[in-house]
């Protein structure tokens, strides 16, 4: 048996998807998503472009201001900065994803589960997801390091742990909202499952809560990641991670700053582009902020 | 009111409950035994059986837990691996350079960004508020390690104003408490300006401007005050993003503060000292919320009757 399709699916669809004239008419959005696009080239092409091999020493360089030849200078061990850059980004950035992207996964159903059949399921889910947030953002990630140990899958790990009693409760708010709806009624009148209902029905309509989200939450995992790497807890050295590439030329801070500065800016921008557009994502999707 | 109060403090039980739990199993979390991992390689078998005394390890779980919690109660966090000294005594070294840190923080970051905040929202779309609204989007953005070592290369390396860390009085606090406020404040400056937005745009402050009300007055008493609720819960949750942000701005300036003290541990792998202090960060940032609950009750009598 086949449950009755929603009604007009094409106007749901609509309603969910991004409108695209509004966001280009958020300046700040339109720069957000040049970087966020301008990263993503970097990723694919980075190591492509790069005029020197990441983690090859050059002691007869070492570390020389930028010139020329060496667009962002060298470090310690002579190696190229730029060329680190370019081979990194696949290391922070790819951290930043996989672990937003996880949690989303993991985390919606949760949100979702919880908002639509509450009782005590609800109470128990949201009292853990409580506990687990109690424990301040970076911190909650130091603990989880110390039990697994350093390493780039951990930090993953950690910015999961994280992220998904984040998705839960916030995607819980956004469906506990919409779950009495008239449509949702209907939906469940006409004999359609509890998983058609989740996500089918509902999971279409907060579409834009949890996109804000994820884009927030790559932000958020791009800082975090890069905290543990600088903290040593993240990609070992020679790895060219961009945090752990600060830790390495924080020593040199007074003789070479361009050690430190570069890969700190390419952090920043990474983080101010996935902020820039969540936040005219958001704005877009909050009707009160329309004047 | 008084309702209100014990009901918030009674709810926060479970949770402080779930965060001792959650403390407890962080030592079972590590894989294998404990007792070893946490003797090191080099232990002898004496030194393994002392630590699984030590810990209760050889008992089930929940006795473990029993004990725990007792200890807990009555300040016992057991010794520290490196010195063998008790945990409390050597948090407390690390405790103060800590509050101090994120009370400057704190108050520069909610000064700032409210000040900020209302200033954008009444200059609003002006390119005053473009400024302010670029430069809070910048400021979420630093990262506070990265900012911390760009404030040393300026102010402390190259115009050689101000001391990188270290205990020279007031002079020491600057670079830390800017590295350290600043997300903060940018964050509160947006939340301030979204609330001040909303309230000054609505009817009774309308009204009250046709009343002829002095602008000073609607901004501060009619607008401000309706808008504060928000305001003072984005003050507490940025009070937990500075616990975290104080861990790698006191690495930074060589702070000894808890932050250290924890990135130490964790490479010691001291697992006494870094259970005792995720209770301990977790226990601020819970107390933290019940005070901004309760503040909040406090400017909002609606809150109290819900």
């Amino acid at each position: 048996m086949t449950s009755p399709q929603p009604a007009a699916p094409q106007l749901e669809r609509r309603q969910a998807l991004v409108d695209v004239r509004l966001f280009l008419q958020r300046r700040s959005a339109v720069v957000g998503a040049v970087i966020m696009i301008v990263m993503l080239a970097i990723v694919l092409f980075g190591p492509l472009v790069a005029p020197y091999k990441p983690s090859v020493p050059d002691y007869a360089h070492i570390l020389s201001a930028p010139s020329w030849q060496h667009l962002m200078g060298t470090d310690e061990f002579g190696r190229d900065i730029f060329s680190r850059i370019l081979w990194g980004a696949r290391l922070t950035l790819a951290v930043g994803f996989i672990g937003a992207f996880a949690s989303a996964i993991l985390g919606t159903p949760i949100g979702l589960a919880t908002a639509y059949f509450g009782g005590w399921l609800d109470d128990i889910v949201m009292r853990v997801v409580d506990v687990i947030l109690s424990f301040p953002g970076i911190l909650l990630a130091i603990g989880v390091i110390a039990i697994l140990g350093p390493g780039l899958q951990n930090v993953i790990i950690t910015i999961i742990v994280f992220g998904v009693p984040m998705f839960a409760r916030i995607v819980r708010g956004s469906a506990i909202s919409i779950r009495n709806l008239e449509y949702i009624e209907a939906a469940k009148a006409g004999g359609a499952t509890n998983a058609r209902i989740l996500f089918q029905h509902m999971l279409r309509n907060l579409v834009g809560p949890i996109t804000v989200q994820l884009t927030l939450q790559m932000a958020q995992a791009i800082l975090v990641a890069s905290s543990l790497g600088f903290l040593g807890f993240g990609a070992q050295p020679p790895t060219p991670e961009w945090g752990a590439m600060l830790a390495e030329g924080r020593m040199f801070l007074t003789i070479a700053p361009w050690v430190d500065i570069f890969p700190g800016v390419c952090i920043f921008l990474a983080v101010l582009g996935f902020n820039m557009v969540g936040d005219g994502l958001n704005d877009m999707l909050d009707p009160r902020l329309r004047r | 009111m008084a309702a209100y109060f014990l009901r918030r403090v009674l709810q926060i039980i479970p949770t402080i409950f779930g965060v001792s739990v959650l403390a407890f199993l962080f030592v079972h979390a590590i894989p294998g035994n404990p007792a070893i991992v946490m003797a090191g390689p080099n232990a002898s078998a004496a030194t393994i059986r002392n630590l699984s005394i030590q810990f209760g390890l050889n008992k089930p779980l929940v006795v473990q837990y029993w004990y725990f919690l007792v200890n807990a109660l009555s300040g016992h966090f057991g010794n520290s691996l490196g010195d063998g000294q008790p945990v409390t005594k050597i948090i407390g070294y690390h405790f103060m350079p800590t509050v101090e840190l994120a009370f400057f923080g704190l108050g520069l970051a909610v000064v700032i960004g409210v000040l900020a905040g209302i200033l954008s929202a009444v200059k609003r779309n002006s390119s005053l508020d473009y400024t302010v609204m670029t430069l809070s989007m910048m400021g979420v953005s630093f990262p506070a390690f990265w900012l911390a070592m760009m404030l040393i290369a300026l102010f402390a390396v190259h115009f050689q104003m101000l001391p990188s860390g270290g205990d020279e009085g007031w002079k020491s606090f600057i670079l830390p408490v800017i590295s350290l406020g600043t997300s903060g404040a940018a964050s509160i400056a947006r939340f301030t300006r979204q609330s001040m937005v909303t309230t000054l745009t609505s009817d009774y402050v309308r009204t009250g401007r046709a009343k002829g009300v002095r602008e000073s007055m609607l901004i501060f008493k009619h607008a401000f005050k309706n808008a504060v609720g928000p305001i003072i819960t984005i003050i507490g949750i940025q009070f937990g993003f500075l616990l975290g942000g104080a861990v790698v701005v006191e690495v930074v300036y060589a702070w000894p503060g808890l932050g250290n003290l924890l990135i130490t541990s964790v490479e010691s792998r001291n697992y006494p000292v870094i259970q005792t202090l995720l209770l301990l960060f977790a226990l601020e940032f819970i107390v933290a919320s019940l005070i901004v609950d309760i503040v909040y009750a406090l400017v909002n009598p609606r809150v109290r009757y819900d």
